[in-house]
């Protein structure tokens, strides 16, 4: 933990303008504190394949093409669409750039074009420029799904033109029908590169040859670190086509689950820190034993996902205190324990209720702070702070970086840090999760 | 997955023509002549480019040249539980090379040092006709690359690469149709393919078949190497390539991937899913349902797809057809879409009336209504098996006679409505042949 806010210090000591944002974002908030999805539901979509432009996290602008909601905004990723299992689901696409467009959908076996017009694409039936093609397809199985473009399919999702699909079960607060998949919070992580000498290309209409392509921008959910920690749309105005942040939040001993899309055309090592995941599903199909056993009981507990493009990944991540040999809320022995941060059996060897933190902090001047510092090691708590220091972590929560584990690709264009990260925030008990 | 069901022409035997044209030759022995030379391919642009590959010898005397070079090499076959397999190598290249089989360990032979570098991992053939056998006495069942031990680098990615499949035993219980087999315990197929990516940068095999490649030379490495082509089993997409045809035999088709390029490739199956049984020639302990697969370099997995007609999704049996693609975007050829490693598959439908095979209850007569009064999955016009005693013969004689006279829809054998004489003839044609899909043939 205490490794995981140094990283956060040493790494990203300039970051406060996003955390100053994300805090202002949160502040913004309010309402139910239950997690939602950004995205939208329903079964009828209409999507308008526009170009635009995104900006990143090193303040440069890469033109995109991608999937508009109602025909508005074009925005990176399209907008991730979220229906429940069962649905019949119609999404109508409007080709407005100046090339045929289309959508195919990974996964979901019964999709396909319905109704007059369109023509045979290389993986699914696409509309000519200024023109419009519908998709049907039934959510039979529920999962985490992307869905693309499926003509000239290699530049067009470099070019932007992918988005998440999110197919709910019935049961409530789950991601499948096996109850080894229930979370409390839930975040979705969809990733992507992009080579901005083959968006300048497009741009000005000059050939492109896809086989030298190479990636200088790393994305979480369309956005490049710091960027990645602002908050959602509509709390940041100044990044109208990158409605999706990545920040994510969670108590100890609560459940997250991990929705992970490999978006783009480059491998990624997602590397969770703080806890291992477990690996609940791939493809949208749960991971099954022979005995019949399903979704989490049959998963792998691993802590750095190997992310393929086209694939889809379902990951329960729990963190807690217990077996750190210390009490992460700074209780006293006369204390109450809290059952879901601390093991609360003093017979159990993980039992580290009242235990002091087995270190001595280091006298103020020989520490070097960073705006997620609180001032204090235990979860919840704040602490004495020089003047100007800490300020973006209020409620003393413990920050995990969350990223790429190709270190090259925490950089935008060539400069670190950046890139493919963001942050996990355990918050204390109680702390209200937006 | 394991599944010991059986399309539903169980008991029946009908040709099956086995798809393995862009394969090259299909060997059935655990003795192989091989001999590595040099050739060259077109590809669709033009570009003619320079590549070393295998040829199987076709007398099995590698003091002559003969069989063609291919890329990639023949499949190497290896007959269901053979545990020994002896391959003897003619090496006609300038310079030495040597076989190996990722996952298999050969006996005896050893890498070759120079300088105290080695230089190859296995016995090398000298260059210009140099000879070397190698054994594998211990050969494990499954699905291997076998390639070039020496300097892979460069003589890989030139082409010295190919499949190798070693089935187990079929066991007692899952029979597979003929040309199937039992490629691990319990893991039983109908047909089986072989799904082999790689690539080619041209510049580099130009330069190595120019002498202008090592040390001091126009290219001294592989580290800009920067292919332009993709290929799945030695093809490039371009539009209008046929498909490869299947759904011929039952309904499990195992999918044999391979990955002799020097990159990582993601193949993503368009329509439907499949259930991956097998990786680097180990099965599975739980099969996983994916429609994508992670193919790193050197990799071998094997997937199972069920074609059976009420499990594929409707727009793969209304279209017949479904396609195999890099998700990593490798889908040009020289810069030009479409093209690379892309590949589609059709369903065969014999008899043309827009039935697939699968799905036909009458394989060799186009019977569009699939009219099967008598309800047991026999279309009425493959059905003259009036008894159902699972042949046409005498006993079905007095069947018809009554059916002709009572007009019994089971005996309408051409589903016209009415039993007359054109279901006579259908009935004389079918005389002393089982039902179903051949009965008419």
């Amino acid at each position: 933990m205490k490794t995981a806010i140094d990283i956060a210090l040493r790494h990203f000591p300039d970051l406060r303008r996003a955390a100053q944002a994300l805090l202002l974002g949160l502040a913004l908030l309010s309402g139910p504190a239950h997690a939602a999805l950004d995205g939208v539901t329903g079964t009828d979509f209409n999507l308008t394949a526009k170009d635009g432009y995104i900006s990143m996290g090193d303040g440069a602008t890469v033109y995109m093409w991608g999937y508009a909601l109602d025909g508005g905004q074009m925005q990176a990723p399209g907008p991730t669409l979220i229906v429940n299992q069962g649905d019949q689901v119609t999404v109508t696409l409007t080709n407005e750039l100046n090339e045929p467009v289309s959508i195919t959908f990974p996964g979901q076996q019964n999709a396909a074009a319905v109704g007059a017009g369109g023509a045979d694409g290389l993986l699914a039936t696409e509309a000519a420029p200024n023109s419009s093609i519908a998709y049907t397809f039934t959510a039979s199985n529920p999962g985490t799904y992307q869905y693309h473009s499926g003509s000239n399919p290699a530049l067009q999702i470099e070019m932007g033109l992918v988005g998440a699909l999110i197919v709910r079960p019935a049961a409530a607060g789950q991601a499948y029908d096996s109850p080894s998949t229930a979370f409390n919070q839930e975040y979705l992580f969809l990733l992507q590169e992009l080579d901005p000498f083959i968006h300048e290309a497009v741009e000005a209409g000059t050939p492109v040859d896809m086989s030298v392509r190479r990636a200088q921008y790393w994305l979480i959910n369309g956005r490049s670190g710091p960027d990645t920690m602002f908050p959602s749309a509509p709390g940041t105005p100044w990044l109208p086509s990158q409605p999706y942040g990545s920040i994510a939040r969670t108590h100890p001993g609560e459940r997250v689950l991990m929705r992970v899309i490999g978006g783009g055309l480059d491998l990624h090592p997602f590397h969770t820190h703080g806890q291992n995941f477990r690996l609940v599903a791939k493809d949208g199909r749960m991971r099954e034993t022979l005995q019949g056993i399903s979704g989490a009981d049959a998963g792998i507990s691993d802590f750095t996902l190997t992310v393929a493009p086209g694939q889809t990944y379902d990951a329960i991540w729990i963190w807690s205190g217990r077996g750190l040999g210390w009490d992460i809320l700074g209780h006293a022995p006369g204390d109450p324990c809290d059952p879901l941060a601390e093991e609360c059996d003093p017979t159990s060897p993980d039992y580290d209720h009242g235990k002091p933190i087995p270190v001595a902090l280091p006298e103020q001047q020989f520490l070097t702070f960073g705006g997620f510092w609180s001032g204090s090691a235990f979860l919840g708590q704040e602490g004495p702070l020089p003047p100007g220091e800490g300020g973006l972590n209020l409620d003393g929560g413990f920050f995990y970086m969350w990223h790429s584990h190709t270190e090259t690709e925490l950089c935008n264009f060539d400069i670190f840090p950046g890139g493919m990260m963001t942050m996990m925030i355990v918050e204390a008990p109680g702390v209200p999760i937006p | 997955m394991s599944n010991c069901i059986s399309g539903k022409f169980v008991g029946l035997t009908f040709a099956l023509v086995f798809i393995s044209s862009v394969l090259g030759l299909q060997a059935q022995a655990a003795e192989f002549w091989l001999r590595a030379d040099t050739t060259t391919i077109t590809m669709p642009d033009g570009v003619s480019i320079p590549m070393w590959g295998y040829a199987e010898d076709a007398d099995q005397d590698l003091t002559t040249d003969d069989g063609f070079v291919s890329i990639p090499g023949p499949v190497l076959v290896v007959p269901p539980g053979d545990t020994t397999l002896t391959v003897h190598l003619k090496n006609n290249l300038p310079v030495p090379t040597s076989l190996m089989i990722a996952g298999q360990l050969s006996s005896g032979s050893t890498p070759t040092f120079e300088g105290g570098r080695v230089m190859s991992f296995t016995d090398e053939a000298a260059g210009n006709g140099g000879e070397v056998t190698y054994t594998w006495s211990n050969l494990r069942p499954g699905t291997y690359l076998y390639s070039s031990g020496t300097h892979p680098a460069v003589q890989v990615q030139m082409g010295l690469y190919g499949a190798l499949t070693a089935d187990v035993v079929p066991g007692p219980f899952c029979n597979a149709e003929p040309g199937g087999g039992e490629a691990y315990t319990h893991i039983v197929y109908d047909e089986d393919l072989v799904l082999l990516f790689s690539e080619i940068d041209p510049a580099l095999h130009e330069a190595v078949a120019t002498d202008n490649y090592g040390q001091g030379k126009a290219i001294e490495s592989t580290i800009d190497y920067n292919p332009k082509y993709f290929l799945i089993n030695g093809e490039v997409n371009t539009s209008g390539k046929p498909a490869i045809e299947v759904g011929t035999g039952g309904s499990r088709l195992l999918i044999r991937f391979l990955n002799a390029g020097l990159r990582t490739t993601v193949p993503v199956i368009q329509g439907f899913y499949m259930n991956i049984v097998a990786e680097d020639g180990f099965p599975a302990r739980y099969p996983q349902r994916q429609y994508s697969l992670l193919l790193p370099a050197g990799k071998t997995h094997d997937a199972i797809f069920s074609l059976d007609c009420s499990e594929l999704p409707e727009p793969v049996l209304s279209t017949g057809n479904f396609a195999i693609y890099d998700r990593m975007g490798r889908l040009t050829n020289d810069a030009q879409m479409p093209g690379g490693m892309l590949t589609r598959f059709s369903l065969v439908d014999r008899d043309g009336e827009s039935i697939v095979d699968i799905c036909d209850n009458c394989l060799g007569v186009a019977n569009a209504g699939q009219l099967d009064t008598d309800g047991d999955l026999f279309g009425n016009v493959c059905d003259a098996d009036l008894n159902n005693d699972l042949f046409v013969d005498f006993g079905d004689v007095a069947p018809m006679v009554r059916g002709f006279i009572w007009q019994d829809p089971n005996a309408d054998l051409n589903a016209d409505g009415d039993v007359n004489f054109g279901d006579i003839r259908i009935f004389v044609d079918s005389y002393m042949k089982p039902p179903g899909p051949s009965g008419l043939n």
